[in-house]
C-alpha cells in the first residue's frame, strides 16, 4: 500500500516567514476570545434563575460545540486517510484530535463548575455528562495509540478507526438531552436561549472557532514540518541521500 | 455578585487552557520550523 508523504519546504526562509503569521495570527484569535467575553459580560443581564451564574455559558457551550467540530475534522480526515491512504490526511485528523482532546477536557470541567452551584454537585453521572467523559476517554486512547505505535502506517490506519468510531459518539452526545431523562438542561444555541444573550453566545462561539481552526492549522504545519525532518534523518540513518 | 467565583474559575481555567495550548504550539511549530529550516540547508529536502 503506497503511503504518500511529500512535504516539501521550498527556501530555507519560509518557515521563519509563516511562523510570525502563526504568532499573530495566535494573538489575533485570542484579542477576538477576550472582545466576545467583553461583549458578554456587558450586556447580558443576570438570569432569573441562574443570575450572573449564566455567564459561564458563554466558554461553556462554544467549547463543548467546538470539540464537537474538531471531532468532525477527526472524522473527515479519518475516512480520507483510509480513502485515499495520503499521510495528510492522517496528521490533520491527529492535529484536530489533540485540540478535541483539550476542548472536550475543557468542556467538562467548566461543566462541574457550573453544576456546583446550579445542581449542588460537582458531578453526576447523568447521560450528557457520561457521554462527554466516554467521549473525552476515547480521544485520549486515540492520542495514547498514536504514542504507541511506532510504524506511520500502521499508526495511521489503526488512529483512523478510533478517530471515526470517537466521532460517531459525538451524535449520541449531543442528542442525550433528548434522547434520556437527563439533568442537564436541552441545547443551547442562539434560538433557544433569552434573546438577551443570544448574540454574546454566537460572538463567543465564533471566536473559539476561530481559535479551533488557528489550533488546528498551526498543529498540523507543525507535524507536516516534523515529518520532513524525520523522513531526512531515517534517509541519513539508512545512508542515503534520498 | 452572587456565585462570582465559580464565574472567575470558569473564565480563569478557561484563559489558561488557552494560553498554555497555545503556547505549546507556538513552541511546537518553531522547533518543527527550525528542523525543516536545518534539514532544508543540508540539501535534505525531498
Amino acid at each position: 500500500m503506497t503511503h504518500t508523504m511529500e512535504p516539501r519546504v521550498s527556501t530555507a526562509t519560509a518557515p521563519r516567514a509563516k511562523g510570525s503569521a502563526t504568532l499573530i495570527g495566535a494573538l489575533i484569535v485570542l484579542a477576538l476570545v477576550a472582545a466576545a467575553q467583553a461583549f458578554g459580560f456587558l450586556t447580558s443581564p443576570p438570569d432569573r434563575d441562574m443570575g450572573h451564574l449564566q455567564k459561564i455559558m458563554y466558554v461553556h457551550v462554544p467549547a463543548a460545540w467546538n470539540a464537537f467540530l474538531a471531532f468532525v475534522v477527526v472524522l473527515a480526515g479519518s475516512v480520507m486517510y483510509l480513502w485515499k491512504r495520503e499521510e495528510k490526511w492522517d496528521l490533520l485528523a491527529a492535529s484536530a484530535a489533540e485540540v478535541a482532546a483539550v476542548l472536550t477536557a475543557l468542556t467538562i470541567a467548566l461543566g462541574s463548575i457550573w453544576g456546583r452551584p446550579t445542581w449542588g454537585v460537582w458531578w453526576t453521572w447523568d447521560p450528557r455528562l457520561t457521554s462527554t467523559a466516554i467521549l473525552l476517554v476515547i480521544i485520549v486512547g486515540y492520542l495514547a495509540l498514536r504514542s504507541f505505535v511506532d510504524e506511520p502506517e500502521r499508526r495511521a490506519r489503526w488512529s483512523a478507526v478510533v478517530g471515526i468510531l470517537g466521532a460517531l459518539n459525538v451524535p449520541i452526545v449531543y442528542m442525550s438531552v433528548r434522547w434520556w431523562r437527563t439533568l442537564h438542561q436541552p441545547q443551547s444555541s442562539p434560538s433557544t436561549v433569552d434573546p438577551a444573550y443570544a448574540w454574546g453566545l454566537r460572538l463567543n462561539a465564533i471566536a473559539f472557532l476561530l481559535v479551533m481552526i488557528w489550533l488546528v492549522r498551526a498543529r498540523y504545519r507543525a507535524a507536516r514540518l516534523e515529518r520532513i525532518s524525520e523522513l531526512a534523518a531515517e534517509r541519513e540513518a539508512l545512508g542515503g541521500r534520498g | 455578585m452572587p456565585g462570582e467565583q465559580y464565574i472567575y474559575a470558569a473564565y480563569g481555567l478557561t484563559w489558561v487552557v488557552l494560553i498554555v495550548f497555545t503556547t505549546t504550539t507556538l513552541r511546537r511549530v518553531r522547533r518543527a520550523e527550525r528542523a525543516a529550516r536545518a534539514v532544508a540547508l543540508s540539501g535534505e529536502t525531498p
